[in-house]
């Protein structure tokens, strides 16, 4: 086909300005999402944990998990950091008390509930979700298995059954989802006895949460972790002794995980439409100047045969 | 032409004490300086103690103002005697009224009219009715009951408000009338009972070093439950 070179100018310019003007689909994860206002959230209060493990027995008992090899009335068990599980899906890990004399600190682990998890980002088939009632929840039904969730999630939180060899999943804490979808209250919540956690809107518990914070100066420090980490998160944590010593991160910044992503990639068929046809449009042209240069040179040779 | 001006600079003058006098009030929540922590009512203070009513407990738990300073304007709240000329009817219907309602508070009469007692400040009162011990036996099905010895506590606590907090001077309300089910939405910073006991009693166990703290020394599993290997 030829093409003259101002044509190919010409629709090449409209590709471009075309695509910039037009609010196409692949601009749609520019907008910022602040949330379902409506969902639920867990506050929990680290001055009141006293490491009783009711909450990992309550967990264990609701999610069928089998039965721990240290039992949970053991206090060996925080002799090491541990972390979530294929079957633990919450821990709970003791750390010393940085303030000298002071009790240790006893600090729940589990999924954070992000806004904008990290883990539904990175999943290639929307197997995590994060629901409007506020839990991240798991399909596994349409799960491959590729682990990038695990790869994505900061805190390291999804754990791959990697010894069931013909139905892994990945498992992680699922605040209870069917539970709270008819009134109810996660198993962990309800199990504590010191209160420890409250379960409410999330709205309602950052309230709840500044108001300890702030009645309570010398006791609570002034930050609520999770309100604004990588976006915000469902599950809300107020210490009375520095976040960094007990084992939280405090390098994730306030922007969501998918932010960092949703631009380049929201481009990539963008990309894919407009740089095809530029080379297209540069290999008809330079065609074209082939062409004329092989006929000239048939021409030439013509010629020089006949004389 | 001078009566119009001076009558227009009259009407001019009338509206805007109109408007200025409209728009007192119009705050939802009157600021905390004027909300009284308790209010003394002490009319029958001849026969009783003054009635202390905490003013700070009742804003916890009701939703706005107007759930006691009814019909008035929008964030007005006028003492109830600005209105009611025969104010014990309207203390009782209203207060004993929204306690039935809710099944919360005191219902019967000696509760907040405490009888004066001549010879001992009321905070001090060893009244008849003060339990040696309490037991409790939510849990009855796996461990034992929690046998509480209030006698015990009661001669190292200062006056009955410090475990019998957020109520008048001399009330001790049971813990079960103010905590019940945790986590309403209305009021999350009230925790539920198990959380209310916990709180309070190894709050304290922690604070003065005395106590017990375990979960085991309170919540004796039962011995049928109990394994051969646990029983040494």
């Amino acid at each position: 086909m030829e093409i003259s070179r101002r044509k190919f100018l010409k629709s090449i310019s409209a590709a471009s300005g075309a695509s910039l003007v037009s609010k196409s689909q692949f601009a749609h994860g520019a907008e910022r999402f602040t949330g379902w206002p409506e969902r639920f959230g867990i506050l929990t209060d680290i001055t009141r944990c006293v490491g009783c493990r009711s909450c990992e027995a309550a967990c264990n008992e609701i999610n069928k998990l089998p039965a721990p090899k240290i039992p949970f009335e053991d206090q060996s068990v925080f002799e090491k950091i541990r972390r979530t599980d294929a079957q633990i899906y919450t821990v709970v890990n003791r750390y010393p008390n940085p303030k000298p004399g002071g009790p240790a600190v006893y600090v729940k682990k589990q999924c954070m509930h992000c806004d904008e998890p990290a883990c539904a980002s990175a999943c290639l088939v929307k197997a995590f979700k994060k629901t409007q009632e506020g839990p991240v929840i798991y399909n596994k039904d349409v799960c491959i298995g590729c682990r990038y969730c695990m790869t994505a999630c900061p805190f390291y939180v999804p754990a791959y059954e990697y010894d069931e060899p013909f139905k892994p999943e990945v498992k992680k804490c699922t605040m209870c989802f069917e539970r709270i979808s008819k009134d109810g209250i996660p198993a962990c919540v309800e199990a504590c006895p010191m209160e420890a956690m409250t379960f409410g809107k999330r709205s309602d518990l950052i309230r709840v949460a500044r108001k300890r914070v702030i009645e309570q100066p010398d006791i609570y420090i002034d930050h609520i972790y999770g309100e604004h980490e990588i976006g915000g998160t469902s599950w809300l944590y107020i210490s009375g002794v520095p976040f960094e010593k007990i084992g939280f991160r405090m390098d994730l910044g306030t922007t969501p995980y998918a932010e960092l992503t949703k631009g380049f990639l929201g481009a990539v068929p963008l990309v894919l439409i407009l740089w095809p046809a530029f080379l297209i449009g540069v290999y008809m042209f330079t065609r074209r100047r082939q062409e004329m240069v092989e006929t000239e040179a048939e021409n030439f040779e013509i010629e020089e045969d006949q004389q | 032409m001078i009566r119009k001006t001076v009558v227009s600079i009259i009407v001019a003058l009338l509206v805007c004490l109109l408007i200025t006098s409209s728009s007192d009030g119009k705050k939802e929540t009157p600021s905390s300086e004027n909300v009284p922590g308790t209010c003394i009512l002490g009319s029958l203070t001849k026969i009783y103690e003054p009635v202390i009513f905490s003013h700070s407990l009742h804003s916890l738990v009701t939703e706005d103002c107007a759930t006691c300073h009814h019909h008035s304007e929008a964030g007005q709240t006028p003492s109830c005697k600005e209105c009611h000329s025969e104010l014990k009817d309207a203390y009782h219907s209203l207060c004993i009224g929204c306690h039935k309602e809710r099944e919360m508070g005191p219902m019967g009469c000696t509760t907040c009219h405490v009888k004066k007692t001549t010879n001992e400040p009321p905070i001090k009162m060893k009244s008849k009715n003060e339990p040696e011990t309490c037991t409790l036996r939510r849990l009855e099905k796996i461990y034992d009951p929690v046998i509480f010895s209030h006698e015990k506590h009661t001669n190292f606590a200062d006056n009955c408000a410090t475990c019998h907090h957020h109520s008048p001077i001399g009330q001790t309300p049971a813990c079960g009338e103010c905590h019940g089910a945790p986590f309403d939405p209305k009021n999350l910073s009230m925790p539920g009972l198990k959380g209310a006991y916990h709180l309070q009693c190894m709050g304290c166990h922690q604070e003065t070093g005395s106590g017990q703290l375990g979960c085991t020394d309170c919540h004796a599993k039962k011995l049928s439950q109990k394994t051969a290997k646990e029983e040494k």
